[in-house]
Parts: C-alpha cells; sequence; structure tokens
C-alpha cells in the first residue's frame, strides 16, 4: 500500500515513460523536490534523445549524466562513427573498418570488402577496354546515337582524320559533321536501330583537312547511363580503294593485251595449275581456254618436252629457293593438239612476285614456231640433198661415214661401202645432150633407191660416182 | 635550469632485454595508480588547476613522442586515422572512433572507449582525462602541422561509456 501522493508520481513518470503525450501531472507539492526534478529531467532527455536517435537524427545534443544517458551517447557516438567510416568509404577509402560492435562489425566489414573487390573488378575491366579501346588499330569511336556528340575517340581515329586531343573535344565534337553524304548517316542510324549493329558498311568522310576517305563502318548499341551510344570501328579504305582501281585499270590493260596477242600468254601457281591463258590457244592448239584450263602438264606438253620444261623449271625454283632471282626459262616444246597433230612452241617462262617481293607464280609467253621450225626442216634438207638428183649429197656421205666407222668401232662390227661410176657417160652427154645424161642420173637414183633396204644410204658422191 | 629528467624514447628502456619473463605487459591498475598517485601529490603541491595543466602538457609531450616513434608520416587523414586506431588497439591503450572530422574547418570530434584512464572509474562529476586530451591535441598538431586544442566533452567520470573529445584547430 503506497499513499496517494507516491501513487500521483509514479502516474506521472508511468505517462511520461509511455504515453506520446503526457496527460498525467506531477503533485504540486513535490514539484520543486531536487530528486523529483533530476529523475524528471533525466527521463525527458531520455524521451528526446531516443525519438531522436529513432528517427535517425544523430546530430542531436544530448544533455545530462548518468548510466543511461551515457549509454544513449555512446550508441549515438558508434553511429556517428559508422556514419563517418561510410562517408569515408563512399569516397573510395576501402581500408576503413568497424570494430567491437558484434554481428554488425563483421557483417560491415564483409560488405566493405565486397565493395572494394567489385570495384577493383569494375576498375580492371574498365581499365582493361580502355587499353583494347585504345590499341584497336582501327579508328575506334564513341558516340551518341541522338545526335553525333562524340563521347571517345582512341589513337588510330585521330591518325586516321588527322585531328589532335585539341580539335575532338568529347562532348562538343559532333561525327555528324564528318561526314560527306548526311544521308550516309541516317542509313547507318536507321541500320543501327533495327538489326542493333552494322557491319563493314561503306561510307565517306572528311579528315582535318577536308580530305576525303573512304570507311568501313562496324557498329554496335551500348547503352552508357542509360543513354544509347554507339561504339564504332571505322577501317580506312581510302588508299586501298585507289589502289584497287589502279590494279584494276592496269589489269584490264593488260588484260587487253594478252587477249589480243597471236602469243599464247599464261600464268601459273606455284603448284602448276594455270591461273590465266589467252585465248590464242585455241587457235593454236585446237583446245578453249576453258578445256586448258582443267589439262595436266602431261596432257600440255609432249613427252619429251615435258622432261626439258620440269628440268628447267626445277631450276629456276632451285634459285628461287636459294634466293636468287627467278631464272627466265627459254625452250622449244612440243605440244599435243585437239586434232592429233603436234604443234612446235617457244616458251618464255619468267617468275612472277607479289609487291613485297615474294614469289608467287609464273608468266609464261608461247609463241607458234612450227613454220620456223619447217623451215629449219627444209634447210638442213638441202643442206644434205644433191640438187639434182635429190639424193643425199657428199655432205651426208660423209657424215653417214664418219658415224659409221665410229659405230663399227664401239660396236666391234665391220659395214660395207659401194662406191660406183656410171662408165661410158660422156657419151651420153655427147650424143643426147647434157638434159637426156641428168636424167639417166635420176633413173639411177631412183633404181639405187628401190633396190636398197630402209637403213642404207644413196647418195651422190659427185659427177657420176654414187 | 638544469634538467634532470628531460623526456626521450629511449628512457622506456629495452624491454624485451629487461623483462625476458614478464614480457611487455602490465595490469592497468599499475598504471592508474601511478597516475592517480602523481596527481594527489601533485595537486597537494600546487592545486587543481595547475594540476591539470601539468597533465595536459604531459599528455602532449607524451603524444609527440608517440607520433614520431609509432606512426608513419602521412597526409591523408583516414591514413592516419587507421594507423591510430591500429596502435591504440594493439596498445591496450583504447578503441579509437571518429565521429567527424573536417580538417578544413580543422573540427574534430573522437571518442574513446575501454580509455586507458577513466574507463571503469566511479562518478566524480568531472572529466579527468585531461592527459588524454593533450596527447590527442599533440597527435592532431603532429599530423597537421596546426596548434589543436582538445577538451573531453564526455568521460566516464560523469557518468558517460566513452569518453567523447572535442579538438579545435587554435588557427584553422
Ligand atoms: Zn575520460
Amino acid at each position: 500500500m503506497i499513499n496517494k501522493d507516491a501513487q500521483s508520481i509514479l502516474e506521472y513518470f508511468k505517462s511520461l515513460l509511455n504515453d506520446l503525450r503526457v496527460r498525467a501531472v506531477p503533485p504540486e507539492n513535490i514539484s520543486d523536490d531536487d530528486t523529483f526534478l533530476e529523475v524528471e529531467q533525466t527521463i525527458k532527455t531520455i524521451r528526446a534523445a531516443s525519438a531522436a536517435l529513432g528517427n535517425g537524427n544523430l546530430s542531436h545534443d544530448i544533455k545530462g549524466k548518468g548510466y543511461v544517458l551515457g549509454a544513449m551517447k555512446s550508441l549515438q557516438a558508434s553511429l556517428r562513427n559508422l556514419t563517418w567510416i561510410t562517408k569515408t568509404i563512399a569516397s573510395g577509402d576501402f581500408s576503413q573498418r568497424v570494430h567491437f560492435l558484434g554481428d554488425f562489425s563483421d557483417a560491415f566489414n564483409s560488405m566493405a570488402e565486397k565493395l572494394e573487390s567489385s570495384i577493383h573488378e569494375l576498375e580492371e575491366a574498365r581499365s582493361h577496354f580502355e587499353m583494347v579501346f585504345q590499341t584497336i588499330p582501327d579508328a575506334t569511336v564513341i558516340t551518341k546515337i541522338a545526335d553525333g556528340t562524340l563521347m571517345a575517340y582512341n589513337r588510330a581515329f585521330m591518325e586516321a582524320t588527322k585531328f589532335s586531343d585539341d580539335d575532338l573535344t568529347v562532348g562538343s565534337f559532333n561525327i555528324c559533321d564528318l561526314y560527306i553524304e548526311r544521308s550516309q548517316r541516317e542509313t547507318f542510324i536507321k541500320k543501327l536501330e533495327t538489326d542493333g549493329f552494322v557491319e563493314n558498311l561503306e561510307f565517306s568522310f572528311y579528315g582535318k583537312e577536308n580530305d576525303k576517305h573512304i570507311g568501313l563502318v562496324s557498329s554496335k548499341i551500348i547503352i552508357i547511363e542509360g543513354i544509347p551510344h554507339t561504339l564504332s570501328v571505322i577501317r580506312d579504305i581510302t588508299e586501298l580503294k585507289v589502289i584497287e582501281a589502279k590494279l584494276k585499270q592496269s589489269e584490264e590493260r593488260h588484260r587487253l593485251l594478252a587477249d589480243n596477242a597471236e602469243d599464247v600468254i599464261w600464268t601459273m601457281d606455284l603448284e602448276g595449275r594455270f591461273s590465266y591463258i589467252s585465248p590464242s590457244v585455241e587457235k593454236l592448239r585446237g583446245y578453249t581456254v576453258e578445256e586448258v584450263m582443267v589439262q595436266s602438264q602431261e596432257e600440255v606438253l609432249c613427252p619429251e618436252s615435258l622432261i626439258h620444261m620440269q628440268e628447267g623449271l626445277a631450276r629456276a625454283i632451285r634459285s628461287v629457293q636459294n634466293d636468287l632471282p627467278f631464272q627466265v626459262f627459254r625452250g622449244e616444246l612440243e605440244q599435243p593438239c585437239k586434232d592429233g597433230t603436234t604443234v612446235w612452241t617457244e616458251a618464255t617462262v619468267s617468275g612472277i612476285y607479289s609487291e613485297d617481293g615474294r614469289f608467287i607464280g609464273m608468266l609464261g609467253v608461247s609463241r607458234d614456231i612450227s613454220e620456223r621450225k619447217l623451215m629449219e626442216e627444209e634447210i638442213r634438207r638441202l643442206s644434205i640433198t644433191d640438187k639434182l638428183t635429190q639424193s643425199f649429197n657428199r655432205l651426208k656421205l660423209d657424215e653417214t661415214l664418219e658415224q659409221q666407222f665410229e659405230w663399227s668401232k664401239t660396236n666391234l662390227s665391220s659395214f660395207s661401202i659401194i662406191i660406183l661410176d656410171i662408165d661410158h657417160f660422156k657419151l651420153v652427154n655427147d650424143t643426147y645432150g647434157h638434159q637426156v645424161g641428168d636424167r639417166v642420173l635420176i633413173e639411177l637414183v631412183a633404181v639405187l633407191n628401190e633396190n636398197v633396204r630402209s637403213l642404207d644410204v644413196v647418195g651422190r658422191w659427185g659427177g657420176k660416182s654414187f | 635550469m638544469e634538467r634532470k629528467y628531460e623526456f626521450s624514447w629511449d628512457l622506456l628502456g629495452d624491454i624485451g632485454a629487461g623483462r625476458p619473463n614478464l614480457g611487455n605487459v602490465t595490469r592497468v591498475e599499475v598504471y592508474r595508480l601511478m597516475q592517480f598517485t602523481f596527481r594527489d601529490i601533485i595537486e597537494k603541491h600546487v592545486g587543481v588547476q595547475e594540476t591539470d595543466e601539468i597533465f595536459y602538457e604531459a599528455g602532449k609531450l607524451a603524444g609527440s613522442a608517440f607520433y614520431q616513434h609509432m606512426i608513419t608520416k602521412n597526409d591523408d587523414l583516414n591514413n592516419f586515422v587507421n594507423q591510430l586506431k591500429a596502435v591504440m588497439r594493439e596498445l591496450g591503450m583504447g578503441i579509437l572512433r571518429v565521429e567527424q572530422a573536417d580538417m578544413e574547418k580543422g573540427e574534430l570530434t573522437l571518442t574513446v572507449s575501454e580509455d586507458l584512464d577513466c574507463s571503469g572509474l566511479p562518478e566524480q562529476g568531472y572529466e579527468i582525462c585531461t592527459y588524454d586530451e593533450g596527447f590527442i591535441s599533440a597527435l592532431l598538431e603532429n599530423f597537421s602541422g596546426k596548434p589543436f586544442i582538445v577538451k573531453e566533452i564526455d568521460c566516464w567520470c560523469t557518468g558517460d561509456r566513452t569518453c567523447r573529445f572535442s579538438a579545435k584547430a587554435v588557427n584553422p
């Protein structure tokens, strides 16, 4: 049992501790008691401090002393320390750790570690991207899709366009200004928006000195801070285009020459396959270009010529392997024709080199020499033929005699010679005239030829001796 | 004045060699016994205010020597705080926490829990960590190159659970 005043004080303290709005009032006779005032003040401070802490207000000044208020100050100090540590971590210092706050310390510290390693990984990925971006050998830029604002560029882009860092202010330089034709930009964006990427789209653009370039752009959409950008790699093919045009022109010119030449012009790769044959081959051998293209070497050359050619080419290729220039091969070759005959050609074969000096194939010119061959044959025949009787002459007989001596010496066998002379031939000439005498000689050769073996040689030694 | 007791770090001696069995630890009572008996006698000789000043100054001398020998010079506040936190913990001096720090304004609020000087002391109604105040002011001065005035605003001896120090640069 307690008295009414004590009851009233307890009611007041209970209300102070429990109610949102304090309704009870302390009894009047105690309101100037020091102990009462001190307890009342402490409870009021606890009310205010716990409300402030509960609301996250850490700047509330907790006035007063004592165990409970001390503990609240300690809690406030811990929370303020955490705020400071968190701010420090946010500013990039991951070395801060929390100690002596129970489970919270471990949780907080592992969060800080995780954050640090994540930031580290991100940073690594970023610098890796930066490195790759800078070292791409082709011009590479990142631009805003909406308006073409340049956001990043690499060395290769500067080299290609000749712009300097001062010219290319990131965030204000506009890539659209470089397009020679605006419509190409529109096509590019349209394609990018439908497919999500663009591959090797040809477009023309200006460099710093208004020099015109042709580029192949490959591009992808990337989202940076929620805004769609393009990551574009541009391959400058301006020089390539010029070379290509020149090459085409010179190729056309050469082809024109080759196509209309009498001689057969051909090229062959290192595997021995034709890469080009001029149409004149058809006139030479009766085969079309298409037919010759698929012919084997045995079909292109007669056996002896094939050996001759292969020896020559082997020599030429050996010298290339020894870093010497290709030895030009020149030779007379017999080639089969479609109609079963053969044709003699003189081939000149030289090496083809690439621009960087590598041996990449052979260029041949084959000329029809059948007429020359015939003429040579004729000259040869004439040189060993007696004009009147068309039998062999003294030259051929001497040659034959020589050969036979050699042959019999090596084979230790004998051979026979018949030397005959026409008796009283002068009488024929004197009686019937020289024309008849000539006919006698021609007749005699015919008789002799009819009566010898194919191996035997009949010739006119001179005058009327055979 | 001729000096007999001029302080130098060397006076702390070679503890490893001197205490092969007992090692480099002693009990906190011993430390406090010495400090409070000193306080008692000095107070009798020179009075309360003078005693506090002597302890503040001694703290400063200690703080300076401590900084020179235990802290690696560095301009970064966070690094300094981390070093200090680690050394104080390792030496059992207390758990240091920063509540706020603004070096530009030259204002810091620090707390030291489980303080070597005062934690667990009976309530006295006044702050007693004057030695710590001097110690902290010297640390901050050595770190920043600016003199600091440090005041203990909450203390175990006033019924709090941690000691809270407010530091202000003299010329921010
Ligand atoms: Zn204290």
